[in-house]
């Protein structure tokens, strides 16, 4: 029933590197994001762009008084691919250039204009998860 | 004597009436749960040459020459980049079984390649997708249906650019596209497909042809997922030599 | 004339009995022809942090040494540049190949993604949203000798129903990582037991991987799962284009407005 020693090891060493290279090229870390931080975006949709294998959604948050001064400006948002988003209440016209947004999200380590999506809050107050993940302290979602 | 004789037909007596029991209440629920109670479409299948009958297709007059050579030139782009080619290529591939699995409220057909992500008909839903949700795919969206012996596969959300688009006979899918197959067996083993295409962008007439498939053994195992390197030099080279090119979207 | 009316009545009590006996055993087959998405109960605090929850894998000595040998992620592209500096307007970060690759591993390990089982008598399929099958044989087939069969990314899976569950049982897979820390080599055995709750809607999957060469006791683990509400129980298709150039990148710093 077992596989022979040398047939084993042999694979072992062909096939781990293989195993992991694959598994790194899948989905892309998230190393370049400061996932510690979470800011709040409030601006307005300039673009919505649902595809594979990431959506993105850009938006131009102006200063204002219960606006976070680190959040201003013009903003690319990375979210999840659209088959994870849709699983999470999302699709192709959830959102519409125009709209008003506010997204909760991580900032690029080096400065640049972008994030990693959290969630979204609605109108009403409910988030919109990017992932299956959620938030360890969700009263930001209760509170709106 | 007559004790134990009593004892064995006691015994048989009982086991009788517990195999009936068992087998008659046991098949019924798994019939509810499973579907079985229509004709088992369930397994491995294999197209064998010549098991089909392919008909010119009537297309519109509008339909040039040199839109099918970008269609062909599409497709060999879609090959050479290894995209899922979606529905028709998974159906009339042969390298590999076409497998179909009919549950309870979906019937799933997978192609084992790198060029298929699952069909899913759905034998519980009544409508398709609402169009402005569902993201135009390869493979469409199916519902389906049995009618008699027959299943109805109904499927549109197809994409006019997603993977292959050409179409046994002539003429290509677009997003505007309808096609009905209807799954029939003709015999336990042999399992006939007819398509049928309207798109009124392209077709003149509805285009129909027809695969007939032979059940795989139902020992048969799946072999091993083949797969698709869009990074082999070679495979590249023969691929763009035979086609004149098939580049990225760069 | 007593001893027919004894074995009637002793037929019909082993009816009643079987019949009872059988009712339950019909019940056991659990509805899973459907489509899931995994849930995080607790509240993870982000994508990083999912199996957060499950015990990292106790390993023998000998095994531990082949984890730690194992090459790391391999962090590429635009991960290695300058990261004090920003990227410019216009600018993409580059973060992948853009190589569509085929994910067996998520027939087999938790993913964010939603995933779709197909219940047949003789089969059971598990399938995703995008290219890849995995076979879960129900006609009461043996594993076939390791010896003469190759190993894959996804082995060998033969399935069978217990106490109400699916429970499946998988050999032959190629080495590769195990999530919290656990490792896998043909002779490993996945065992994954599927438990509907009354309700029918959540799914837990306990995942069991066991091998005395690598593990010191077995890898046990529960992930949860919720049957797709039926206004979203359709599948979809995951897209991936190797020849799009968008394939390889993160974000694309907008033009400030």
């Amino acid at each position: 029933m077992k596989l022979p020693g040398l047939l084993l090891k042999t694979l072992i060493f062909c096939s781990a590197t293989s195993f992991l290279l694959s598994q790194s090229l899948a989905h892309h870390s998230y190393t370049m994001f400061d996932m510690e931080t979470e800011l709040v975006f409030k601006g307005e949709v300039v673009d919505y762009m649902w595809r594979s294998p990431h959506s993105h959604i850009v938006i131009n948050v102006v200063a204002g008084d219960d606006v976070d001064p680190a959040t201003v400006g013009t903003w690319d948002i990375e979210g999840a691919s659209p088959a994870i988003m849709t699983r999470q209440g999302w699709n192709r016209v959830t959102f519409q250039p125009g709209q008003a947004i506010t997204l909760v999200a991580r900032p690029m380590r080096d400065g640049s204009k972008g994030a990693a999506l959290f969630y979204a809050i609605r109108d009403d107050g409910s988030c919109l998860f990017m992932d299956i993940a959620r938030p360890v302290d969700n009263s930001l979602c209760e509170a709106q | 004597m007559k004790h134990s004789i009593n004892k064995f037909y006691k015994g048989i007596s009982c086991l009788s009436f517990s195999m009936l029991g068992l087998l008659s209440v046991s098949e019924t629920t798994l019939a509810q749960t499973m579907n079985n109670d229509t004709p088992d479409l369930s397994g491995f299948w294999e197209l064998p040459l010549g098991s089909h009958v392919i008909p010119e297709a009537s297309l519109l007059d509008s339909i040039t020459p040199t839109q099918m050579e970008q269609i062909a030139k599409h497709d060999a782009r879609a090959i050479r980049w290894c995209n899922m080619l979606g529905v028709p290529y998974i159906m009339t591939q042969r390298n590999r079984p076409l497998e179909i699995w009919a549950g309870s409220n979906h019937v799933a057909i997978v192609a084992m390649t790198k060029h298929a992500s699952p069909r899913y008909a759905y034998l519980d839903m009544t409508d398709h997708i609402d169009p402005l949700i569902y993201e135009p795919s390869s493979t469409g969206q199916s519902i389906a249906y049995w009618q008699e012996d027959t299943l109805v596969v109904d499927t549109i959300g197809f994409s006019g650019e997603k993977g292959g688009l050409a179409i046994p006979g002539g003429g290509f899918r677009t997003e505007t596209s309808h096609l009905v197959e209807r799954f029939r067996l003709i015999n336990e083993n042999t399992l006939s497909v007819v398509s049928t295409w309207t798109d009124e962008n392209v077709f003149a007439a509805p285009h129909t042809y027809e695969y007939r498939y032979q059940r795989l053994p139902a020992d048969y195992t799946a072999p091993a997922f083949m797969g698709c390197d869009s990074t082999d030099q070679e495979r590249t080279q023969f691929l763009e030599a035979a086609w004149g090119g098939a580049g990225s979207l760069d | 004339m007593f001893a027919i009316k004894k074995y009637l009545v002793s037929s019909l009590s082993s009816i009643g009995l079987v019949y009872c006996c059988s009712t339950a055993y019909a019940q056991d087959i659990p509805n899973l022809t459907d489509g899931f998405v995994r849930v995080d109960l607790e509240g993870s605090g982000g994508f990083d942090y999912l199996t957060d929850y499950i015990e990292p894998a106790k390993l023998t000595p000998e095994a531990q040494q082949i984890v730690a040998n194992l090459p790391g992620r391999q962090l590429g592209f635009d991960y290695l540049r300058e990261s004090e500096t920003p990227k410019g307007e216009g600018e993409a970060y580059i973060v992948t190949s853009g190589v569509c690759n085929y994910r067996a591993n998520t027939l087999l390990q938790p993913d964010s993604s939603a995933f779709f089982l197909t219940q047949t008598e003789r089969m059971v399929i598990l399938t995703r949203e995008e290219a890849g099958v995995r076979h879960i044989y129900m006609d009461g087939r043996a594993h076939p000798e390791l010896s003469g069969f190759t190993p894959d990314q996804l082995g060998h899976s033969i399935g069978w129903y217990e106490d109400g569950d699916l429970v499946v049982e998988t050999v032959g897979l190629t080495p590769g990582g195990v999530i919290a820390g656990g490792y896998r080599t043909p002779n490993t055995v996945l065992t994954e037991r599927y438990s509907l709750s009354d309700d029918d809607n959540r799914l837990t999957v306990n995942y069991t991987w066991t091998d005395p060469a690598i593990y010191v006791e077995p890898h046990s683990y529960e992930v949860f799962y919720e049957r797709l509400p039926s206004e979203y129980a359709y599948a979809y298709e995951s897209w991936c284009d190797s020849g799009d150039p968008l394939n390889r990148t993160s974000i694309i710093v907008p033009e400030q407005l």
